[in-house]
């Protein structure tokens, strides 16, 4: 079991006042999971406010890579960047109170007032999208569509998704808890071990 | 950095930037880990440098965990 919580933190450390998720730590125990023959399967638990896209990404790309049997399961928040990490699991549950924000992303610190700092933080966007995309069932120009959205967000443009609205939308599969999720994950690991390809997606 | 988080920046960052807590290097039998002194004495880890990922599940050796008391540092004369 692997738990996203708080800020996924990036490159720089954060405040000790946030609770983070560090990557340097994440991603080796990926790589642990995966190489170990007693590990059948693992369920990752996100209660996430989002954080650094980079950082984000790789997790989600580990993820989504590992032949190990995955379940992800949207806690009270998968907002963000938490968004892809949540749909790089084989399967995804979201329980009925949890929610899930879709908005652009932002650049903090200086900013340089020039073309080409759009061009990065449109080709950064973008790179979210496409990964968020291919691993649900949500079209691009309906994701972008809910990311760009105004009047539904007080002080930012976007989307905010409960429970069975995201698997409404496509981007998470279930409404469910933890007896499903596990469920699901004792089935996949089940059937790798019966030498079937399972219910993977991909 | 790209921040792509429902926070603003003024609540993760905070009024004031962060002390950097002093961190030491540990090469003992354990896996190789970066600790910090926190307050009173406490030792944790903060992170840990081994190149086998088995230490990464080890629950001794997660961030924020108790790390056993580093011996005084000697002194640089005498």
């Amino acid at each position: 079991m692997l738990t996203v919580v708080g800020q996924v933190e990036g490159h720089v450390s954060l405040p000790s006042q946030n609770k983070t998720t560090r990557y340097e730590h994440v991603l080796p125990q990926l790589v642990a999971i995966e190489q170990d023959p007693d590990i059948e399967g693992l369920l990752v638990l996100l209660n996430t406010v989002g954080g650094d896209v980079e950082a984000g990404l790789a997790i989600a790309e580990l993820i989504a890579s590992m032949r190990t049997p995955t379940v992800s399961l949207v806690l009270g928040g998968g907002h963000s960047i938490g968004v892809p990490i949540s749909v790089a699991a084989d399967r995804s549950f979201i329980v009925p109170s949890a929610t899930m924000t879709i908005h652009p992303i932002r650049l903090s610190g200086m900013v340089i007032g020039v073309p080409q700092t759009y061009e990065y933080l449109d080709k950064m966007q973008d790179r979210v999208v496409q990964f968020v995309v291919s691993h649900c069932g949500m079209s691009q120009e309906r994701y972008r569509e809910l990311m760009f959205r105004t009047g539904e967000l007080a002080r930012d443009v976007g989307t905010i998704l409960v429970g069975k609205d995201a698997v409404r939308e496509g981007l998470i599969h279930e409404v469910g808890g933890m007896a499903a999720a596990l469920d699901a994950l004792r089935g996949m690991a089940g059937a790798a071990h019966g030498g079937e390809s399972g219910t993977r997606r991909r | 950095m790209v921040l792509y988080s429902i926070l603003p920046p003024e609540t993760i960052f905070g009024p004031e930037p962060r002390e950097p807590l002093p961190c030491e290097f540990v090469l003992d039998q354990g896996p190789a880990r970066i600790v910090a002194r926190v307050h009173e004495g406490r030792v944790v880890v903060e992170r840990v440098a081994s190149t086998d990922p088995r230490h990464f599940l080890d629950a001794r050796y997660q961030p924020g965990a108790d790390a056993p008391a580093l011996p005084a540092a000697p002194p640089l004369w005498g």
